[in-house]
């Protein structure tokens, strides 16, 4: 019984996740991107790039989905995998934002979930900080901007 | 000297035998043998006293002249002389050309009987003297003799003449015989069926005919006759299946031609074989049965009880063979006939029965498919009600769909490479007049609950089966890919219905599935599905109905689903009156079948409209107040060309549950606007803070037009651009393009000449100076003219229509198509070819792995592009990418080997 009730739950998220990945191509909404890392619909890797002209503009982010095999009854798990300078971002990648936690609704997707990732960069909430150091900097924008840069180009080297 | 003189007394002899003359003939050679007995010397023989053993010495010599003096007098004598009486007068050809003619047959029956009776009793002769000789000629002489005659006869160049003639004989007499065995039937019953065997007395073959074949068994033609009668039949057979079965669908042919050989053809074969037999009884009671014993044919050697049972079975079998022949020619007719060609069906179901030959007819119909109907000159919507009376057909004709997967292969196959079959199969779904799949859905519908959801747990079962040998066998497996999708749609459809339900249904299984054999008998898997190659086909799912075949076509309902919303959001906007009952019964059908989960979009938009409807109730309570109080000044407005008041409904719809719309912009008339912007106040006064936002372009306004000078009126149902253009007119009568464009505010040129177009093959408004400037028509007379004009002009339309640069031609643009009007509102998605669903994907899968080898965007393509599926092979991919790396897309690193997105 259960058995079949959680293949009958797969097959449904792979059916939806489908459609969204689908909907997502389509789309081609500026500066998100998403798609399944491989045999496994559920995890899926994102790619976040920030308007120009604004705090994070031109800096391009990774980040992992894991869905569950509820969703999208379930929030899925989205992390940052390039490390993010950010107030609402902690050493670990985890992110802090209401949809993704106790606002999520079933009517949220993956593109509306990067769509808000990508407007939280330049948007922070520095009242509930996760990184209280990078909430404090805010304030001074262009300091901010200096830090920012070089631990993302940090990141970046590592990387190479 | 005894030599000479013995042989040419024999020569005597013969002469006298050819010249009829029996009773010289018995004296002379009893003398001649009671002379060799006695040897006495009375006759002339000098050497009486030659001994016995001499005599001995020269009988067989005397056998073999004996032979050959016959063999000389059949090819000089007796069979020219049998071709003389049988000609009477006339040459071959004359004659062959008149034996088709029945009057000359009967006429010459007589003749023919009489040439060839004296012929057999010269024959007959022969044999006597062989008998009362009997000491010189053994049994087999007698053998011999008849070989001979065979021989002669038939070897000669006039064989075929002769075999030809017996052979017209006969099938005369069966076709004589037929006849009138139908009348005496006709006369008697009026029911075929009645066996006709216990009147044998009454219908006979005539007696010349009779007497003739008693003739031929005389001379022991037995074996050649029964070949002759067989062929008889078999000709008969294929004539009646040629001339009353072929292009008949609307009887049954089997039975009828199964009681015709048991009832006519038997009968006939019996009456003559059986005749002969007891004849042949007798004489040979009379005669010495040993020797005749071995002249009979095999037949009759074999059963002395003659059977007929084997040629009645063998007749049998011919006939299975040659209807189902002829059915299986003529199925494709048949199946477009379907269902008034039930019978022909049922004649070939049995006949296919009978033979096993699935596969050939499988075959067979899918290859007159791929021949017939698979082509471009053959309409989508044809091709599907095709395809649907084929389901039904095969459905009766073999109902284990063994047969169905062969032929549907091919043309699922090729209904998907049509790009409107979609669009047909949902319009028939939709149409409850006369939509077979809309019957189906009503049907599905119908059935008691139960039932339904035992379903959907036996294909979830199946599912998961399948799923594991999916599995098993690896995401490349092609067929296998292809078959699971309309099992992971039925999964969906358990889905909705209440998980829990589930394991119920498994529990009931055995009290349901016994309620099910009812409604579908159980039939077992074919053995001849065990053959390797289409094991695969025949293994998956069998009962599937006619709308799941459907959805095979496109790998899954999602297709179908998403093409109803379209049609629907169509049928709503259309619909000035708010009338819904038929979408929501639609709906409800499509939902059963379906999965409710499917429609969920669907269920928004039927809402919207009562919501619509009820706001524009609401509404129009509140103007009617106040139009009560405005009502004089309006009627007083002198510059009020139309009397009255619009009625001004709008359809509120949620946007985001609806198909994409297609968005022209231009300005309405402002009254209109004015109304609208009134409707939208109310609105927003009723449902604070939601504000309407317009799609001006969208609906439907019904328009009377009228005549000056005329009390004719046409009414017309246009989209608002249209009403928008012509109510310019009232403004003034002549406007030139320019004007227009500029006053209705359209920034496309070919769409306001579309529109323009539209009022000028209607016969309202005209163009003159090289279609720069527009005029309306506002007299009748002129009107019709145009109208004329505008009918004449249509053949050269198709013509037009392929050239795009023509648009300065004033009259070029009253011949583009009128689909602007007629057809949809809705965007349809369609123009989004798979080249570049593919390109999105890639561009994707790049954004975020940076790069990828050819491999694994193959592989990811293969798995996530699922709509349609991805269906090139990895070369084919290659050349796209090299194409997307052309167009400086995306980058190839020769060193690794991947594909990059081009920074």
């Amino acid at each position: 019984m259960s058995n079949n009730n959680n293949s009958n739950n797969i097959q449904n998220v792979t059916k939806r996740l489908q459609n969204e990945l689908m909907q997502l191509m389509m789309s081609k909404t500026q500066g998100v991107s998403a798609f399944p890392q491989g045999d496994n619909i559920l995890n899926w890797s994102a790619t976040i790039t920030a308007p120009q002209e604004t705090m994070y503009g031109g800096l391009t982010y990774k980040l992992s989905f894991k869905f569950s095999e509820n969703y999208p009854y379930e929030a899925p798990t989205v992390k940052f995998v390039t490390p993010c300078f950010h107030p609402n971002v902690d050493n670990s990648g985890n992110i802090c934002l209401d949809i993704l936690k106790e606002k999520w609704s079933a009517i949220y997707n993956v593109t509306s979930v990067l769509i808000s990732i990508q407007s939280l960069l330049n948007d922070p909430n520095i009242f509930s900080p996760l990184n209280p150091y990078a909430a404090e900097l805010w304030k001074d924008q262009k300091k901010y901007k200096e830090i920012l840069i070089t631990k993302y180009e940090s990141t970046q080297k590592k990387v190479k | 000297m005894i030599n000479n003189l013995q042989t040419s007394s024999f020569i005597q002899t013969f002469q006298l035998l050819s010249q009829d003359n029996f009773n010289q003939i018995n004296l002379k050679s009893k003398l001649l043998f009671d002379n060799k007995k006695s040897n006495s010397n009375s006759n002339s023989n000098s050497n009486s006293n030659s001994n016995s053993n001499s005599n001995l010495f020269l009988i067989p010599s005397f056998v073999d002249l004996f032979f050959q003096k016959i063999v000389h007098l059949l090819q000089f004598e007796l069979i020219p002389q049998l071709y003389k009486n049988i000609l009477s007068g006339k040459n071959q050809e004359e004659f062959n050309n008149l034996f088709e003619e029945e009057d000359f047959i009967i006429g010459n029956q007589e003749n023919i009987f009489q040439a060839l009776q004296t012929f057999s009793n010269k024959i007959n002769s022969f044999t006597r003297f062989m008998e009362i000789n009997n000491h010189i000629f053994n049994q087999d002489s007698s053998a011999k003799l008849f070989g001979l005659v065979h021989i002669a006869l038939f070897q000669t160049k006039q064989e075929e003449f002769l075999k030809d003639l017996i052979k017209k004989i006969f099938h005369f007499n069966f076709l004589q015989f037929c006849s009138e065995v139908t009348n005496n039937l006709t006369d008697e019953y009026e029911d075929n069926e009645i066996n006709i065997s216990n009147q044998d007395s009454k219908i006979d073959i005539s007696k010349y005919f009779k007497d003739f074949v008693g003739l031929l068994f005389q001379m022991n033609f037995s074996p050649f006759l029964e070949e002759i009668a067989f062929e008889s039949i078999f000709r008969e057979i294929e004539h009646i299946i040629k001339d009353n079965i072929v292009g008949d669908f609307g009887s049954k042919a089997l039975p009828k031609m199964l009681n015709w050989v048991s009832n006519v053809a038997m009968i006939w074969f019996e009456k003559i074989f059986f005749t002969f037999f007891n004849e042949k009884k007798i004489t040979i009671n009379t005669k010495d049965s040993q020797k005749n014993s071995k002249l009979k044919t095999i037949l009759f050697e074999a059963n002395p009880h003659y059977d007929f049972k084997p040629h009645k079975e063998y007749f049998e079998n011919l006939i299975y063979q040659k209807i189902e022949e002829a059915r299986l020619n003529e199925l494709f007719e048949i199946i477009v006939d379907f269902p008034d060609s039930m019978s022909a069906l049922m004649d070939l179901k049995l006949c296919i029965e009978k033979t096993g030959n699935y596969l050939k007819v499988g075959k067979s119909l899918r290859k007159s498919y791929l021949s017939r109907l698979l082509h471009q000159g053959a309409s989508t919507s044809d091709i599907i009600t095709q395809f649907l009376s084929t389901i039904k057909a095969l459905k009766i004709l073999e109902p284990s769909g063994f047969m169905l997967e062969i032929v549907s292969e091919p043309i699922c196959k090729y209904l998907k490479k049509r790009q409107d079959a979609i669009s047909c199969i949902i319009s028939n779904l939709v149409d409850e007049e006369n939509g077979e799949l809309y019957e189906e859905l009503e049907k599905y519908a119908a059935k008691p609950m139960h039932i339904v959801e035992m379903q959907f747990a036996d294909q979830n079962s199946h599912r998961l089966q399948s799923e594991e040998h999916q599995i098993l066998s690896g995401m490349n497996d092609e067929t296998n890919q292809f078959f699971n999708y309309d099992d992971s749609d039925e999964n969906d459809i358990y889905d909705l219905d209440n998980s829990q339900a589930y394991g119920d249904t498994s529990d009931e299984f055995d009290y349901f599935s016994g309620q099910e054999d009812e409604n579908e008998e159980w039939n077992p898997d074919p053995i001849y599905s065990s053959s390797k190659t289409l094991s695969a086909v025949v293994n998956l799912k069998k009962n599937i109905d006619i709308i799941g075949h459907m959805i095979n076509i496109f790998g899954s309902k999602d297709p179908i689903v998403s093409e109803y919303r379209l049609v629907l959001a169509d049928k709503l906007l259309a619909n000035t009156s708010f009338d819904i009952d038929k979408e929501v019964k639609m709906l409800e059908l499509l939902k059963i079948r379906f999965g409710e989960s499917s429609f969920h979009n669907c269920e928004v938009m039927i809402k919207d409209i009562s919501d619509s409807k009820r706001i524009f109730t609401n509404i129009q309570n509140q103007n009617e107040n106040e139009t009560e109080t405005k009502n004089s000044e309006q009627n007083s407005n002198p510059l009020d060309y139309y009397e009255g008041e619009y009625i001004f409904r709008s359809h509120i719809i949620s946007e985001l549950f609806w198909p994409n719309f297609r968005s022209i912009e231009f300005q309405l008339p402002t009254r209109i606007q004015n109304m609208m912007e009134k409707y939208a106040k109310e609105y927003h006064n009723l449902k604070k803070p939601r504000q309407l936002n317009w799609k001006p372009d969208l609906g439907v306004v019904e328009l009377t037009l009228g005549f000056r000078n005329s009390d004719k009126t046409l009414d017309f149902a246009v989209s608002p651009i249209l009403a928008s253009l012509i109510m310019k007119f009232q403004e003034k009568e002549i406007w030139s393009f320019s004007e227009l464009k500029e006053s209705l505010k359209i920034s496309d040129d070919k769409i306001l000449r579309s529109n323009l177009s539209f009022w000028i093959k209607n016969g309202i408004i005209n163009t003159s100076d090289r279609g720069n400037s527009y005029y309306l028509i506002d007299s009748i007379s002129e009107h019709e003219n145009q109208l004329q004009n505008q009918s004449q002009k249509t053949p050269s339309k198709s013509k037009s229509q392929t050239n795009t640069n023509t648009d300065e031609v004033a009259n070029d643009f009253v011949d583009s198509d009128d689909e602007n009007f007629t057809s949809s509102q809705i965007q349809r998605e369609s123009n989004q070819t798979e080249i570049q669903i593919y390109q999105q994907f890639i561009i994707g899968m790049l954004t975020n792995f940076e790069e990828m080898p050819l491999e694994r965007i193959f592989n990811m393509l293969k798995m996530f592009v699922t709509d349609p599926p991805f269906d090139k092979t990895a070369l084919e991919l290659r050349d796209f990418l090299s194409q997307l790396v052309r167009d400086g897309i995306i980058e190839y690193s020769n060193s690794n080997n991947v594909y990059k997105l081009k920074k």
